[in-house]
Order: structure tokens, then sequence, then C-alpha cells
């Protein structure tokens, strides 16, 4: 027997007769979606916590400054996702003030979701920042090293908000997100969902540091910092996390390890439907990836990049090599190359692929 | 001094600058000026009423959130709560929730907002299994259906 979408959790049990649903939904709204999710999974009938996520979800929306249910329709027709600071706020309600829309669109998407908002009067196209636009390519071009991005495009909302659109290299929108500067921001909101991929860590507001080879103003010290103010703890390494922390045999703690190998598809993602669609929510391939990290032997410190590669079957544990083999379809190659150690940069003819 | 009568036939006389916090009372003070007659209050007991006018007492002389903010809108989504607000919310789930319904019918959004993130706390980071067991909640899920939730959510098992 099929059960009722909005049927009532009762996640207070017989308390619930003691408080009406605009005062669940006020308790609701402190926590976050782990904890949502544990609640939909106290009794049969998740109907009641689905729906508050949907409010949230719109709710957040519409404080940015945008008609939630115009970018929702986009991002299923386009199969866009939304990140940064407005799917934390989701995430994590009370860690940030979203300001700013981030989508990502999959590769290929980039003109149609384009049109779509332009087809709503609400947003008007923008230049990109010249410095942007070069920044990115010179890294693409001289470092062979791609961060996910096919192009950037930015449009402005009547209200004053930005919206960046971001088109993925990958036919899935969430390539550029496994390359942000820490775990915190690594969440999604789908047209019909919502993902963490970290999810305990960034509900208790702690990250993990993704290193990268060359590194943007994002990752600069004084940015890392800038979220310490905030309230987060972001850890450089996950040593700290993990008892007998070894770098090629690693003891994952809940996904939260910076060798450890992840998937989009794997237990440690924490995902909600807020609507009633059924089946896979997240268009193209499950990717796998990897966090980047710094090593220390002796005096030398090296940087691995972050990795992330298209995969059916999950990351191939036993060797990486194999995976550019049998798979042929990696899109990133890691590289590591020595930190100079005055100015934590690195000098790219120092540049040594690890990967064929 | 302001006469307000609980459902339980109590009196209480309360000074204003105390319960004009509530901004149910504050209104109907200013709508219907002086009066000797008391407020009737038939959602709340007398032993709620002591606890909320503990609440009120309290915070006497703090500034009143202002009037135009939306008893709906959720400000602080932080589950801080100040330590004297810790202490005063330590009682049984009852009276936890009698003092949610209270502060809803009298319209003191502080309250509200403690009273509801002392419930979001007692929540946080607990397994479903744990939840079930603080609220006393039968579990009607098939072993089967249990077995995919469990598989859908290895994040959980690290609770």
């Amino acid at each position: 027997m099929s059960k009722p979408f909005l049927a009532s959790t009762r996640f207070l049990g017989p308390k619930e007769d003691l408080c009406p649903e605009d005062l669940r939904g006020h308790i609701l709204a402190y926590l976050p979606l782990p904890d949502l999710i544990s609640l939909s999974r106290v009794s049969s009938g998740e109907g009641e916590i689905k729906e508050h996520l949907r409010i949230r979800v719109c709710r957040t929306l519409t404080k940015v400054g945008v008609d939630p249910e115009g970018l929702l329709s986009v991002m299923r027709k386009t199969g866009a996702v939304i990140s940064g600071s407005t799917a934390l706020e989701v995430v994590a309600p009370g860690t940030c003030t979203p300001n700013d829309i981030n989508l990502y669109c999959p590769q290929g998407k980039a003109v149609e979701a384009s049109e779509l908002l332009l087809g709503d009067d609400a947003y008007e196209k923008i230049r990109s920042p010249e410095r942007a636009r070069l920044s990115e390519r010179i890294r693409v071009e001289t470092f062979d090293l791609n961060n996910g991005v096919a192009q950037i495009l930015r449009f402005k909302h009547k209200s004053g908000v930005s919206l960046t659109l971001t088109e993925s290299l990958s036919h899935s929108p969430l390539a550029p997100i496994f390359f942000f500067h820490n775990t915190v921001l690594m969440n999604c909101i789908t047209s019909d969902e919502v993902i963490s991929f970290y999810p305990l860590s960034t509900s208790s507001l702690t990250g993990l540091k993704n290193s990268r080879s060359a590194r943007p103003s994002t990752h600069s010290p004084d940015k890392v910092k800038q979220w310490e103010t905030w309230g987060f703890n972001i850890f450089t390494s996950c040593d700290a996390d993990h008892a007998n922390h070894v770098f090629w045999n690693p003891t994952p703690k809940h996904g939260f390890c910076h060798f450890e190998y992840r998937s989009t598809n794997d237990g440690h993602c924490a995902r909600m439907t807020f609507s009633s669609v059924r089946g896979p929510k997240l268009p193209g391939p499950n990717l796998c990836w990897r966090l980047g990290f710094d090593v220390r032997k002796g005096n030398v410190t090296t940087r691995n990049s972050p990795v992330v590669v298209i995969s059916t079957t999950g990351w191939p544990k036993d060797c990486a090599m194999k995976a550019v083999a049998e798979s042929g379809n990696i899109i990133w190659h890691t590289y590591t190359a020595p930190l100079l150690s005055d100015s934590e940069t690195i000098d790219p003819c120092l540049w040594k692929r690890c990967f064929p | 001094m302001v006469l307000l009568l609980t459902s339980d036939n109590e009196m209480f006389s309360v000074a204003e600058d105390v319960i004009k916090r509530s901004a149910y009372i504050k209104n109907m003070l200013e709508d219907v000026g002086e009066s000797d007659l008391p407020i009737p209050l038939p959602n709340v007991e007398s032993n709620v009423l002591v606890k909320i006018l503990e609440y009120c007492e309290h915070y006497r002389g703090e500034p009143l959130p202002a009037s135009d903010v939306d008893p709906a809108e959720i400000g602080d989504r932080s589950l801080d709560i100040a330590d004297w607000d810790q202490k005063y919310m330590a009682v049984d789930q009852e009276m936890l929730f009698e003092i949610i319904l209270a502060a809803n019918y009298l319209d003191i959004k502080s309250l509200l907002d403690v009273g509801c993130k002392t419930v979001a706390k007692m929540m946080k980071g607990k397994s479903s299994e744990e939840i079930r067991t603080l609220f006393n909640i039968a579990n009607d899920f098939t072993p089967e259906e249990e077995a995919q939730i469990r598989k859908e959510n290895a994040w959980a098992e690290c609770r």
C-alpha cells in the first residue's frame, strides 16, 4: 500500500498533539539537513518533513531576492543546481546570510539556462568582469589544470541580486563543486532535492580544506580565516579526526577524510527529496572525487590537487592508473608539485603529473 | 497592575511592564485601555502562567521586539541558547510543550523561539531510533524498509 505523500510523520509522537503544525514547522526550521532526514525516518509518512524542506528552499530563495518557483523551473528543465552559500543555508540554517545565487548547469546547458533566465523579464545578463574571465583562462591554458568549469555567465535580478551561472565541464553539473576550497560548501539544491556531500561535519560547522595546486583567491589563507570568524572550523588536515590515519591506507570516518575516494552516490551523501518526483534527480553521470591535500616529508610539502572523475562503478581503490585505463572517461588528472616554502605557491616549472 | 485569569480560574495580578512582553496582552491593554476586569486566558493553566511570568520577570526592562516583526519569521536560526534560558527550560517535556503553546498564544516571540530551539536541540544529532525513544514513537517500518533506509543513509550510522 502506498503511503500518503503529505501524511504527518508524527516526529514528536504523542507530544505532537500538544504542538500544532505551525509550531512544528518552527522547531524544524532550526534543524540541519541530517536531522531532518533522521526525523523523516522516525516513522512512515515523511510528508511533513518534505514539505518543510520545500518551504525552506523557497523561503531561502525568496529571502535572497529571486522567485523560487521560476528558478526551480529553470533548474528542472536544464538540470542545473544551486550551490554556494544558498545551499549551505538550506543544509545548515543560521550559518550564513546568502546574498547571491550560484547556479551550476551541466555541460551544454548554459545557452538553454541563459535563455530561460532571460525569458523571465526579472533577469538581465551582465558582462563578466575581465579579470575573472582571464584568470580562468590562464589557469586552464597555462597550467593544464581545470576546475571543472567550462564558462561562467553572470546575470542580475531586478531585485539587485546577482546570479552566477557556471557551466560544468561534465554532463553532471556538480564537477566544479568538488574543487571548492572547503567541504562546508559542498552541498547543492536540485529542482527536487537537497544534497550534502559532507553532512555531519557541515552541520557541526566543521570542514576540510580542499587544497588546490593553482590557488585561486578563494583558497587564500585570509579567505579560509574568514570562515573561522563566521564560526566554522576548517581543518587543513583530517589527521586530528582519525586514529591511525595513514596516507594510502585510509581509515575513513563518515567520509570526512582527505584520502577517501568518494562518489556522488555513496552512502556518505545525505540527500532528501522535497518534491513528489521519483527516480534519479541529478542529471549526468556519477562523479567520484578525492579532496586535495598536502603531504609533508622532511622539509618538503607536496600538494595533491583535488581529483574528480566520471565513474559509473565507483572509484577503483586499488590503482588510480587503472581508473584512467579502464574508464577512458577520466576528465581530470591529478598533479603534485612541491610548494615554495616561503610563499606557499607552486612554481609552474615544477609541475609533475602523477597520472599519465 | 494587570489582572489575568487562567483556564483553571486562578487570578494573577501582574505589573504591566512585566506582562507587556506578551504582544497579545500589550495590544489588548492598548485597545481596551485601563480596566479593573481581568483578562481571561482560556488556553493557559496557572502552573504554566507561573513559568511564563518567571520568564517575563527575568527579562523585565529589556527592550521589547519591534511591533512589525512577523511572528512566523524566525530570526536567529542558530541553536545557541543563553545560560539562563537553558536553566529555565530544564523542565519535563509536558511543561516544555505547554510553555511553547502558551508563548505562542500570548505572542511572546523570544520565549517561543527559545522553546522551539530547546526541542530542536533535543533532536539534533540523534538517530531516528533515539528520537523514537525520546518522544515515545512507535516504529512502523517493515524490516525491509528499515534495511533500505540504513543502506541509503550510511552517514547516519556514524552518529
